[in-house]
């Protein structure tokens, strides 16, 4: 009868669930068995009942395969367990390294995630993107203008919402003592381009933007709760916010997460801007846009270039040479910072790998007096695969109980780290242990339990067996054995040197950005929050009338001599701000330029501590009914003037041609890591802002400062809310944040790996030392002394030391090129920090291996020889 | 092995029980156990090849049985299997476990008295 070939290759197909063990010894009876079953279902029952056995028979192989496969690792596991409480010892440090090591892995994993990873916390996100405006002359991001966002928004042909934004505190009165709040200027487009629909009352319309429209605001749930006890009558009212009356026509959804606002403090007002709230000019208005389902960022940027030679032609005043780039939202904001994630794995990754090389290193010399055990097994026809297995159970066992403490130690460490005094803006409370960490965490549990048992498993599998028997009476390892001991060591140091480098490089980058001269001098600085002109002050002249009336009042109080006002403080979040510019004199050639602008009081100079190079400073004189006069800083002076002195040229600026009377030295604004950019300054008597900020150098406490500014700005101007004052270098620390938690997560990374690698020297010396104590013994015996003994044994050590910290050095020179964007005034092949890399770990290694080698020198003889 | 242990290894699973009484009349080849045993249930125990071999396993692991050398005719596939004494100790004591329940229930009238 012919035997029916399709069901039996399928059966010998599903056999391949069973392990290869029972497969091998049972395969041929039970295909005899499965041939015989189908035939005889076949002649007495026909071909159904046939394939119905046959299924039957497949479901069978399944269910074998996984309750042999179960049962296996069962008893692997069971011999693990005991193999773990026979060595407490070992198994602590085991247990510990790797429970350090996940811990810090998903530490640094739980905050990424939760700072940069996450998705933006607004709907369908990825849709989102951000629409940047730049200068050809001027590579930094100059903002956008809100007239040429609301060109965009009527003529593109590829967005679903587009926005212009700016986040902005008002100052809200007639409700007891004035307040601050909070909040954001927006285009009409902004509750549509976040896609959410207030939960109370209705959104901007385009009509709210017209000029001359009344003012309207949407207030935030926490607002409506506070301020009208959620009653739907809210709707109507009107707030006083910046001495205009606002009618409140919606309440946002509670919870609602505004775009723009990032990195901000929470808004509670949203305002709609009218069109002649701005000119097209001034680039300071942020622009993000959603894009249609299906466009592509490449389609929306072909459409914005579309739009911006349109704008060009119309408009060559304000927008000949601006082009815009269309950016991915989360990009735009953490395009810095994203780079980094790479980097930081990667470290994490190698401190897994050290705490795995230690943990290989203590199952290998535990291994080594098991290789008996391995050998018997071999002989008596053990697979080398159950040996393996058996490693890697125990191993999973191991990085098990050591993954469950680790996601205890990070539960704990995380919770700490929200408690943390973050910046504003920086969303902390989203900082904690959730499903995405604890699944990190089984996936680097998986890693370790491979990486720490696949060597001593696959080692100890390659068991010569003859050799194994023999020597195993005197536990000493085989070469093989010995060999990869060495080279774990050796792949420690090699990781701690490039981790140690990477956080030195770090640190020294640190370093130099603290001591870096920003080119004025904030030291006893304080610093207001950005007031506002009173609206009462319509023309410049009331306007510079009523700054010269508040300084006035001010400066009359002893600690307080030193204040002036200033629209742009530098290096701080408010940082700078540009300004178009033309060179009179040029003739046609006079094209709109961009620099960095400031409007500032005369004693601003004298706060920051700075002198006029040539020229003047601003001055008394410099009022509204004198010369217009402007004063640039040094790189002002190269950047536009080259050679030529730029005292005495003009500058056109507002339609207004300005005189340069003087020529201060430059200093940085937006950033310790760039260069100071070319700036210009207008005094304020003759171009007041209508916000600007106080500073004042004094001796005096910040809450000192804060109470007397009050005292004299409100007898002025009763309407002003509380002043609160800062100190100038808290603010410009905000720089160093970023490079702070680079340097002190790297450097903390470093420490633990250290360690790490110090106890693996460690282990693996001592270890060495004991194989060799006979051998030592003799030698002692024979009349060595305590010092060529541990030089016996150092020499092993430096061996290794040495190979891994020459290879280190050289992967250290290809990571500092990775950090190389990281870094301010320090290179990547910066020679002092290779030396220093030197020097710790040869200290660390030589530490850990002159411990074992003095205990072998001091050992006695007789013990050595006798234990023989 | 002592009574007491072989009592600690009871009950046995019904399957494992069928295959060890189909080896208590003779040895037997896997195929010849699947059928018998299917005979014997009426159909109620269809064993497949891998639980079969499975239960094998064990019992070989266990010696309640062992392998008989084959003659050299017979098909180079086929193994015969046997019982122990041990597997025949067990065995018994199984049936007896058995036999006592029955009794048991027939007393309480769970089942006609008598018959045989």
């Amino acid at each position: 009868m012919k035997s029916p070939a399709v069901s039996v290759f399928l059966y010998r197909l599903f056999m391949l669930a069973c392990p290869p063990q029972f497969r091998r010894e049972y395969r041929e009876q039970m295909t005899a068995d499965f041939e015989d079953i189908v035939r005889s279902e076949r002649r007495h029952n026909g071909i159904a009942a046939a394939w119905l056995a046959s299924i039957r028979a497949y479901a069978d192989l399944l269910a074998t395969g996984w309750a042999e496969y179960a049962a296996a690792f069962g008893s692997n596991a069971a011999q693990a367990w005991r193999f773990m409480a026979k060595s407490p010892g070992s198994s602590t440090v085991i247990i510990a390294t790797l429970a350090i090591a996940i811990a810090a892995n998903a530490i640094v994993f739980g905050f990424v995630n939760a700072l940069i990873l996450r998705p933006l916390p607004y709907v369908a996100p990825e849709r989102l993107v951000a629409i940047q405006e730049y200068f050809t002359n001027e590579p930094a991001i100059s903002g956008s203008s809100l007239q040429d966002s609301m060109d965009w928004a009527q003529r593109n042909r590829v967005f679903d919402g587009l926005a212009a934004y700016t986040s902005t505190e008002f100052v809200e009165t007639g409700k007891g003592e004035p307040q601050r709040i909070e909040g954001m200027r927006v285009t009409s487009d902004y509750f549509h381009l976040a896609a959410v629909k207030p939960s109370l009352g209705r959104a901007f319309s385009p009509r709210d933007m017209r000029p001359g429209a009344p003012h309207v605001a949407v207030i935030s749930d926490a607002l409506w709760h506070a301020q009208f006890g959620a009653a739907p009558s809210a709707i109507g009212s009107v707030l006083r916010l910046n001495d205009r009356s606002f009618t409140v026509i919606g309440v946002a959804p509670a919870g609602f997460q505004a775009p723009g606002s990032f990195g901000n403090p929470a808004p509670h007002v949203w305002a709609a801007f009218r069109t002649d709230d701005a000119s097209r000019g001034a680039r300071n208005f942020e622009t993000a846009a959603r894009l249609r389902p299906g466009v592509s960022v490449g389609a929306a940027q072909a459409d914005v270039d579309r739009m911006m030679s349109q704008l060009a032609r119309q408009f060559p005043q304000d927008d000949r040479g601006s082009f815009a780039r269309i950016v991915p939202l989360r990009q735009a904001y953490f395009g810095d910072v994203s780079s980094l994630v790479p980097l930081i794995l990667g470290a994490m990754f190698c401190l897994l790998l050290i705490a795995c090389a230690n943990v290989a290193n203590i199952l290998l010399s535990h291994a080594s007096s098991r290789s008996r055990e391995v050998a018997v097994r071999l002989a008596v026809g053990g697979s080398r695969g159950t040996i393996v297995a058996q490693f890697l159970a125990e191993s999973l066992l191991y990085s098990a109980v050591g993954g469950a403490l680790g996601i205890a130690l990070t539960a704990i460490a995380l919770h700490a780290i929200r408690a943390l005094p973050f910046p504003e803006g920086i969303r902390a409370e989203t900082i904690g242990i959730d499903a995405q960490v604890v699944a990190f965490c089984f996936v680097i549990v998986a890693l370790a339990a491979i990486f720490a048992g696949v060597l001593p498993a696959a080692t100890l599998a390659r068991t010569d067996l003859t050799v194994a028997l023999k020597s195993a009476e005197h536990g000493s390892p085989g070469r093989v054995q010995k060999a990869t001991r060495g080279a774990l060591v050796v792949l420690q140091i090699v990781l701690a040197v490039t981790l140690v480098f990477a956080s030195t490089l770090l640190v020294r980058s640190l370093m130099s950005l603290s001591s870096v001269d920003p080119g004025f001098d904030y030291a006893r600085v304080a610093l207001s929050d950005t007031e506002q002109m009173p609206r009462g002050a319509r023309t410049d002249r009331e306007r510079a009338a009523y700054g010269s009336a508040v300084l006035h009042a001010i400066r009359a109080v002893p600690d307080l001599r030193s204040a002036a006002l200033i629209a742009e403080t530098p290096l701080t979040a408010s940082g700078g701000y540009n300004w178009g510019f033309s060179i009179v004199g040029q003739g046609r050639r006079a094209r709109m330029q961009i620099a960095s602008f400031n409007v500032v009081t005369p004693r601003m100079f004298d706060v920051f501590g700075l002198r006029a190079l040539r020229g003047r400073l601003f001055g008394s004189g410099d009022s509204l009914s004198s010369q217009p006069v402007v004063v640039v800083n040094e790189a002002f002076a190269q950047t536009f003037f080259r050679s030529a002195d730029a005292l005495g040229r003009r500058l056109r600026v507002n339609g207004v041609s300005r005189r340069i009377v003087g020529v201060v030295p430059s200093y940085k604004i937006d950033s310790l890591m760039q260069p100071a950019p070319p700036q210009f300054f207008l005094p304020f008597a003759q171009s007041p802002l209508t916000t600007f900020s106080l500073v004042v150098r004094s001796g005096a406490s910040l809450s000192t400062i804060g109470r007397e500014v009050t005292g004299a700005w409100r007898s002025v101007d009763p309407e002003i809310p509380r002043i609160d004052v800062k100190s100038y270098s808290g603010a410009v620390s905000i720089q160093t944040l970023i490079s702070q938690m680079e340097a002190g997560l790297f450097s903390a990374l470093a420490i633990v790996a250290l360690l790490l690698a110090a106890t693996g020297v460690y282990a693996v010396m001592g270890y060495s030392v004991s194989q060799r104590s006979h051998e030592i013994g003799i030698r002692i015996a024979l009349g060595a002394g305590a010092g060529t003994v541990i030089l016996l044994v150092l020499r092993t050590a430096f061996a290794l030391i040495g190979i891994g910290i020459a290879a280190g050095l050289v992967i250290s020179a290809f990571a500092g090129r990775l950090l190389q964007s990281m870094l301010y005034s320090v290179g990547p092949d910066d020679v002092l920090t290779f030396a220093a890399v030197v020097v710790v770990i040869g200290t660390v290694g030589f530490v850990a291996s002159v411990i074992p080698a003095a205990r072998a020198a001091r050992q006695d003889p007789v013990t050595a020889l006798r234990y023989e | 092995m002592k009574k007491t242990d072989v009592r600690e290894m009871l009950p046995l699973g019904s399957t494992m029980f069928y295959i060890l009484l189909t080896l208590a009349s003779g040895e037997r080849h896997g195929y010849a156990i699947i059928k018998e045993v299917d005979d014997t249930t009426a159909g109620a125990i269809k064993l497949s090849p891998a639980t079969l071999y499975r239960l094998i396993k064990q019992l070989l692991a266990d010696a309640w049985i062992d392998e008989v050398p084959t003659d050299a005719d017979d098909d180079p596939r086929r193994r015969y299997y046997r019982l122990t004494s041990q597997g025949r100790d067990i065995a018994k004591a199984e049936a007896r476990r058995l036999a006592d329940l029955v009794r048991v229930a027939r007393a309480r009238h769970l089942l006609p008295s008598a018959a045989l």
